[in-house]
């Protein structure tokens, strides 16, 4: 890619705005519902338009969060699953199993559903009973939830609605139902995903063969692990073109299954412009593994947009690893829908899933691109770290800047930081989940440690300048190859080099990994300082800098791929 | 603002132009090369905004760099002149040279210090030993490596740099100087050194003084868009602003708003300043700024900063 074109790179990222929305949940106890203040209400370079009341017969989606029955049981299981000593150590549990010990009882999530079915809407519960995926018209929602859905218009174009009311529930259910997700359509997540400039990488960006090389996934390809048996699955707020698999395949000599799609009522019919996340998302994986199976998790961009994707995801049970490049900053997003969006990350954990999450593309200041105004250029400068980085169930993955030689091999990495242009990997400390036992080491408990999440867990290339090469088409432009970066990128990243560890382990009788960040914080412990990690030692996150151990930079650093796998099937025989 | 093909840009400040604005700005009074380096794009591209922009803007950027170096004080050698050589002044190898130094950092981890592995199943596939641990480069000894680029170096202060030649024309050189030049857009990049003994503050407070030989009504920049976040050099932690004002001509007659950003840090024996001028900076690009967009371009160089020799 020249250099002009890089440049302009930079100018057509298109970034979905941050303009929060102010989505309603349920209260308890009553039929009115309450609606959870917004600490700050975020406000989009030009608003949004209200352009009138939704169609009546017009499809509409939500999710119903179910409450758990028995969540302090699901919280110590947690703790035991990651427990050497307890008898349910790596003791994961399927979906159905998860719901019947921690979910509602059986007839309880009847009787939602039949609420719900009452007023002619379509229901289903997952069998983790952590939620109810809902459609129907809009005059069955309005009238069922008492609320009013309107159309809008954002300011490029994108049509969403959102309700006027709060939703309300009957008081017989008050105390079954968590939360209802989905109303407000605004699309908010963004993707971590950005393209520019010069490289640290050859010419073009990073190719699978350099990845390889730099990160000693070489040992495993030639060892014969593709990725055969293993499927990966992607969480995804848009779609994207099969043909820019096709164009990914033929440049990269690679023959693979075609990519699978799973679509949760809601998700996007065409491209849009999250589509070279998804592309970037996809090649990163195929790259690295291009015989694992992949799924493209596909739902609607909502601001918890993840609640109804993860249910899926651990209701199928197909995937044990899983990739997400999308995310905002927590600040803006009601702590009850966080809580609502984690019982389905635990009920992930409690699977075995390893899910990856990108920290995001702000360094310590996640919601550095939310205008807090009407003033398009008076941003929310506080630190924040991004959800859902910062679930005690996910592995939150922070970026770096990689320098490798001509022929792939590593020189160095330090954490991502572009102090002039303000991005950077995202990390932190969250505010709304508590630091989980297992995160813990060299490096975890420092000054700013306050008892709360600490993001990353682990880091991967993600400045763009040292990016991948990705093709796919880009709405109204056509088909465009650049290099594109992000901790987008480091995530499935992550995601493709664990499912090849998993063959490896399949091959000596370890048929899961589990659940990967207790293990990854339990090797970092016991090996010495640069054996499976690369401890990334410089650079920062405008705000952090990255040190010996793990840091809120680059968390324990990036894969030395073969040698950690070595050591995560060496300490899953145990 | 936009100037006919090979007409110049006004003289500012009623000095003496500097010999690099006897030639042309690269890419002056061309359509710049964004219209045909689309590879198998198709339709209205977005990048019309980006053509449009050029259109309009055309480089104050010579203005801006030679007005810096007409404040500088006496160079001890004299500029040099791009694609001449400038002996003694700072050498430009080619940067796959560079990128074939073997890094200093950690000694290795022998062997016998990773975990062994456990002999896998009769059958198993077994993976090649690994190499030894790849050595980190500690700080300050070594910037990250960009490939394909160009570098920069001070004889004297041995400290460096590396850009891409196809964004940045290198327009003038010193021992303790450097001025490079947006090549699409309206920015002059002005990369000064001095001994430690001159702080980071004092060095900011030196080019601020000359920005104010182009740049009436100088004032801090407070939005939070354009705040910096973490200044830094080379991974040093340092200081910064950013500023706003207008561009003057060579009368003081104003002429376009500017932007200034400014950082430098110290390693304790040296102290470099990163000084970005952008013409129009607020212009926008698509959602960003031009000023955003150009920072996010000097980020490379100010990544890749080495601060050679120890600390």
């Amino acid at each position: 890619m020249s250099a002009a074109r890089r440049l302009a790179a930079v100018a057509v990222i298109v970034v979905t705005g941050l303009g929060c929305s102010n989505p309603t949940y349920p209260g308890g106890g009553d039929t009115q519902i309450a609606v959870p203040p917004h600490p700050g209400q975020a406000t989009a370079q030009t608003e949004p338009v209200e352009t009138g009341p939704t169609a009546g017969d017009e499809e509409v989606q939500f999710t119903v969060s179910l409450n758990l029955r028995d969540e302090d049981g699901m919280t110590a299981l947690l703790e035991r699953l990651n427990d050497p000593a307890s008898l349910d150590f790596h003791q994961y549990i399927s979906a159905t199993a998860f719901g019947e010990r921690f979910g509602l009882p059986s007839e309880d999530v009847a009787r939602v559903v039949g609420w719900l079915e009452s007023a002619g809407l379509r229901a289903a519960a997952v069998p983790q009973r952590t939620s109810i995926s809902v459609s129907g018209s809009a005059s069955s929602v309005n009238q069922l939830l008492g609320i009013t859905l309107h159309d809008w218009s954002s300011p490029n174009g994108e049509r969403f609605h959102r309700p006027s009311g709060l939703p309300a529930v009957p008081a017989h259910l008050s105390d079954k139902v968590a939360a209802v997700l989905g109303l407000d359509t605004e699309p908010v997540l963004r993707p971590a995903f950005g393209g520019i400039l010069a490289s640290g990488v050859p010419s073009g960006g990073l190719r699978p063969n350099t990845v390889a090389r730099a990160y000693e996934i070489d040992p495993l390809h030639a060892a014969g692990m593709r990725g055969e048996g293993q499927v990966v699955a992607i969480v995804s707020f848009d779609t994207f073109t099969p043909s820019d698999v096709d164009l990914f395949d033929a440049r990269e000599g690679v023959a693979a299954p075609r990519v699978e799609i799973v679509r949760v009522p809601g998700a996007a019919d065409e491209p849009g412009s999250g589509t070279g996340e998804v592309a970037l998302d996809i090649q990163v994986i195929r790259g690295i593994a291009p015989q694992a199976r992949i799924i493209n998790y596909e739902g609607p961009n909502t601001a918890n947009g993840f609640a109804a994707l993860m249910a899926r995801i651990v209701a199928d049970g197909l995937a044990e690893i899983v990739s997400i490049s999308w995310g905002l900053c927590e600040k803006y997003s009601s702590p009850s829908a966080l809580r609502a969006e984690e019982r389905e990350f635990d009920a992930a954990f409690a699977a075995g899933l390893s899910v990856f999450v990108a920290s995001g593309d702000d360094g310590a200041y996640g919601c550095r691109r939310v205008a807090i105004s009407d003033d398009p250029f008076n941003r929310d400068l506080s630190q924040d770290s991004q959800w859902p980085s910062t679930s005690a169930s996910t592995i939150g993955v922070g970026g770096t800047f990689l320098s490798v030689r001509e022929d792939g091999t590593y020189i160095s990495e330090a954490g991502w930081e572009e102090p002039l242009g303000g991005a950077g990997g995202g990390g932190g400390l969250s505010t709304v989940v508590d630091r989980p036992s297992w995160q813990e080491g060299v490096g975890v408990d420092n000054a700013a440690s306050n008892g709360m999440r600490q993001v990353p867990d682990v880091a991967g290339p993600s400045d763009p300048s040292s990016g991948f090469l990705v093709v796919y088409t880009e709405p109204g432009q056509g088909v465009v190859e650049g290099q594109v970066g992000g901790t987008s990128a480091a995530a499935p990243f992550w995601a493709a080099s664990m499912a090849l560890t998993r063959q490896m382990a399949g091959t000596e009788g370890v048929d899961s990994l589990g659940a990967l960040a207790p293990t990854l914080y339990q090797i970092a412990a016991e090996q010495p300082a640069g054996a499976v990690f690369h401890d990334v030692i410089r650079g920062g996150n405008l705000l952090f800098e990255a040190g010996p151990g793990w840091d809120y930079s680059t968390g324990l650093g990036s894969p030395r791929v073969a040698p950690l796998a070595r050591a995560i099937i060496d300490f899953l025989k145990r | 603002m936009s100037y006919p093909p090979g007409q110049r840009p006004p003289t500012w400040g009623g000095q003496q132009q500097p010999p690099t604005w006897n030639q042309q700005p690269p890419g002056w009074g061309q359509p710049p090369p964004y219209y045909s380096v689309t590879p198998r794009a198709s339709g209205a591209s977005p990048l019309a905004i980006v053509a449009a922009f050029i259109g309009i803007l055309v480089l104050i950027v010579g203005v801006a760099a030679g007005v810096i170096l007409l404040s500088q004080p006496p160079a001890p050698e004299p500029p040099c002149v791009p694609g001449r050589p400038c002996a003694p002044g700072p050498s430009l190898p080619p940067i796959a040279s560079a990128t074939a130094t073997p890094v200093s950092g950690r000694t290795p981890l022998p062997s016998s210090a990773l975990p062994s592995p456990s002999a896998p199943p009769s059958g198993a596939p077994t993976l090649p030993p690994s190499s030894p641990n790849p050595s980190e480069t500690p700080a300050s000894t070594s910037a990250p490596v960009i490939l394909g680029g160009s570098t920069w170096r001070s004889a004297t202060l041995d400290y460096g740099f590396e850009f891409d030649a196809e964004l940045f024309s290198l327009t003038q050189s010193t021992d303790t100087l450097a001025v490079l030049q947006l090549q699409f857009l309206d920015g002059t990049v002005v990369v000064q050194g001095a001994t430690a003994d001159v702080t980071p503050a004092e060095l900011i407070e030196r080019q601020l003084a000359m920005v104010d030989g182009f740049m009436i009504g100088r004032t801090k920049d407070t939005d939070d868009y354009d705040a910096l976040l973490g200044p830094s050099l080379g991974y040093i932690s340092g200081e910064g602003g950013v500023y706003s004002g207008i561009l003057t001509s060579s009368d003081g007659t104003p002429v376009a708003p500017g932007g200034v950003t400014i950082v430098a840090s110290t390693n304790g024996r040296v102290t470099v300043a990163v000084v970005l001028i952008v013409g129009e900076p607020d212009t926008l690009f698509g959602s960003d700024t031009a000023q955003y967009v150009i920072r996010s371009a000097v980020d490379d160089i100010v990544k890749s900063f080495d601060w050679g020799g120890s600390i």
